[in-house]
């Protein structure tokens, strides 16, 4: 029987397509958790009320803010499980190494959050018909949206860039807790006790992260900000799984 | 090149050690089983030869290059065992589908005709199947694959006798019209006699014995007898297995190596001499020498008490 040469390109874009048609249960949760995400929005993001004598004004704001930020989630549990054995077997079965197992997973959840961002934006019209036809009242609807197609655009990335940085954080999370299961406890306890001891050294460092990302007023910095942090994520999952065995 | 090598390969599970200083080597194109009691140590070399795991000390290499995280190992070995996961979502002809993308030496077409053989059904899911019909389907991924190395763990596991047949009967069709390296761990050395070349006997991670399963055949003899007629004939003899029967009655076991004189002797002392199947050999080659001698002591003894 003679022996086959693979190229690690070849094996990852077979991997790729393997994940796309075994994953279904990925979509599933999307779309459940961002119905939710547009549920929870029907009472309005924001509102503002005033009133005088003889009327009163009430304006509700519907946006998909909700909706991305259970997004963000969804991204960080997905990534998170795809880390876990049943997943990294899977990969197994067929040809594969930890390299182009890890890689094919990172553009697969790239794919993913690009799906997700997508569908998070598209929701702000869906919760805008909904909030026409079902509200109660007598209420004025006026419809604005994004001014343009660019800032659409610009929209659609910066939740994609965001979902894809969280979910390089749960797939760094779950690699480290697969690499040794003490991190289950471990983790957490680091990651909110250095919360706790900063803030109490006046430096709360989840704000400043935040402060980091969400502030970010230059769209081209926040790209560089977010891709920076996703690839360090990235890149130390991949250092992990590097050594986890398989299959003992 | 061989398709196998290993050097003083050592692995340890919580300090316990599954694989013991062992060394062997396997020839391109032969099918090898892999015998050995209950926690010999089959497994844990399998899952090194597939690149699953790493071994702690020593050179394992199959077709010239380690194994552990390996594309081009992966891509011509393929591992088969009663574990094997596969995505739920899929369905079975999906997940032949899958490994026909995967795998450059796949027969599509043998997959379909087993899997009509064998009565799947396309549309079903395989943690939907029974144990033996997992088997099976395992069995069809792996055959289908055509790897260059083809390792089956303990691949009949569930399997009625019919199926178990039909396997090795797929097994030798298979191999002969497309050689390739094929090491296969089995608890039924009787029934894969004809199937195998070449027979591996771990015992306690290390190598017991290797060699071609015709030699293996040849290599013991057994003698029933009196006890007093067997003794002055085992004395000095390596003695393999010895068990008493009856009140002055006993069999063993000894080396193949008697002289056509030692023969006659032994008629006429009233020996009577049988061969010795391979897979009693190797039961008796790896029987617990610790001194606690046989099931039924554990029962007496609780008699006892």
């Amino acid at each position: 029987m003679s022996l086959n040469e693979v190229q690690t390109a070849e094996i990852v874009k077979r991997q790729i397509g393997y994940k796309w048609r075994a994953y279904t249960g990925v979509f599933t949760s999307l779309v459940i958790i961002q119905l939710l995400g547009v549920l929870f929005s029907l009472n309005g993001t924001g509102s503002m009320n005033s009133g005088r004598t003889g009327y009163d004004i009430s304006i509700s704001y519907f946006t998909a803010d909700i909706v991305i930020g259970f997004t963000i989630f969804w991204g960080f549990i997905t990534a998170f499980l795809l880390t876990t054995k049943a997943y990294r077997e899977d990969d197994f079965a067929f040809i594969t190494n930890r390299k182009s197992s890890t890689f094919s997973t990172i553009i697969y959840l790239f794919l993913l959050c690009s799906i997700a961002s997508i569908t998070a934006l598209l929701s702000s019209f869906l919760l805008k018909v909904v909030a026409f036809i079902f509200l109660p009242g007598e209420e004025k609807l006026l419809l604005s949206g994004a001014e343009s197609p660019g800032v659409w655009f610009s929209g659609m990335l910066a939740t994609l860039l965001l979902v894809f940085m969280f979910s390089s954080m749960g797939y760094l999370a779950g690699m480290i807790i697969q690499w040794n299961k003490m991190f289950v406890i471990l983790l957490p306890i680091l990651l909110f006790g250095s919360m706790f001891l900063f803030s109490k050294g006046d430096y709360p460092i989840q704000v400043q992260f935040f402060k980091f990302i969400f502030e970010e007023s230059s769209f081209l910095i926040f790209t560089l900000k977010t891709i920076a942090f996703s690839a360090i994520f990235y890149s130390l999952a991949t250092l992990i799984s590097n050594h986890l065995e398989v299959r003992q | 090149m061989k398709a196998i090598k290993c050097e003083a390969l050592t692995k340890t599970y919580y300090r316990k050690k599954a694989l013991n200083d062992l060394t062997f080597s396997v020839e391109e194109n032969k099918i090898v089983g892999l015998v050995g009691r209950n926690g010999a140590g089959k497994t844990t070399l399998m899952k090194i030869l597939s690149g699953f795991s790493k071994a702690k000390t020593g050179v394992v290499e199959v077709y010239g290059r380690r194994p552990f995280n390996n594309l081009f190992v992966s891509a011509n070995t393929i591992y088969i065992d009663d574990q094997m996961n596969f995505p739920t979502t899929l369905m079975l002809n999906e997940i032949l589908e899958e490994g026909r993308r995967f795998y450059h030496n796949w027969d599509h077409d043998l997959a379909l005709r087993l899997f009509e053989y064998f009565g799947f059904h396309r549309k079903q899911h395989h943690n939907e199947l029974s144990k033996g019909k997992e088997s099976t389907f395992n069995m069809i991924v792996g055959l289908a694959s055509r790897s260059p190395l083809t390792i089956f763990d303990e691949p009949t596991t569930g399997m009625d006798a019919a199926v178990r047949k039909d396997f090795y009967r797929a097994l030798l069709k298979d191999y002969l019209a497309h050689p390739r390296t094929i090491l296969l761990s089995t608890h039924h050395l009787e029934e894969m006699e004809d199937v195998l070349e070449e027979v591996v006997l771990l015992h306690e991670g290390s190598l017991h014995l290797h060699m071609s399963m015709d030699d293996l055949k040849e290599y013991s003899v057994g003698l029933s007898g009196k006890i007093s007629e067997m003794e002055p004939f085992l004395q000095g003899r390596d003695v393999l297995y010895k068990q008493n029967r009856a009140v002055d009655d006993c069999y063993a076991v000894i080396r193949n190596d008697l002289t056509g004189g030692e023969y006659r002797q032994m008629q006429q002392a009233g020996i009577i001499t049988s061969p010795v199947s391979a897979s009693d050999l190797c039961v008796y080659m790896t029987s617990e020498t610790s001194g606690k001698g046989s099931v039924d002591d554990v029962f007496e003894r609780s008699a006892d008490r």
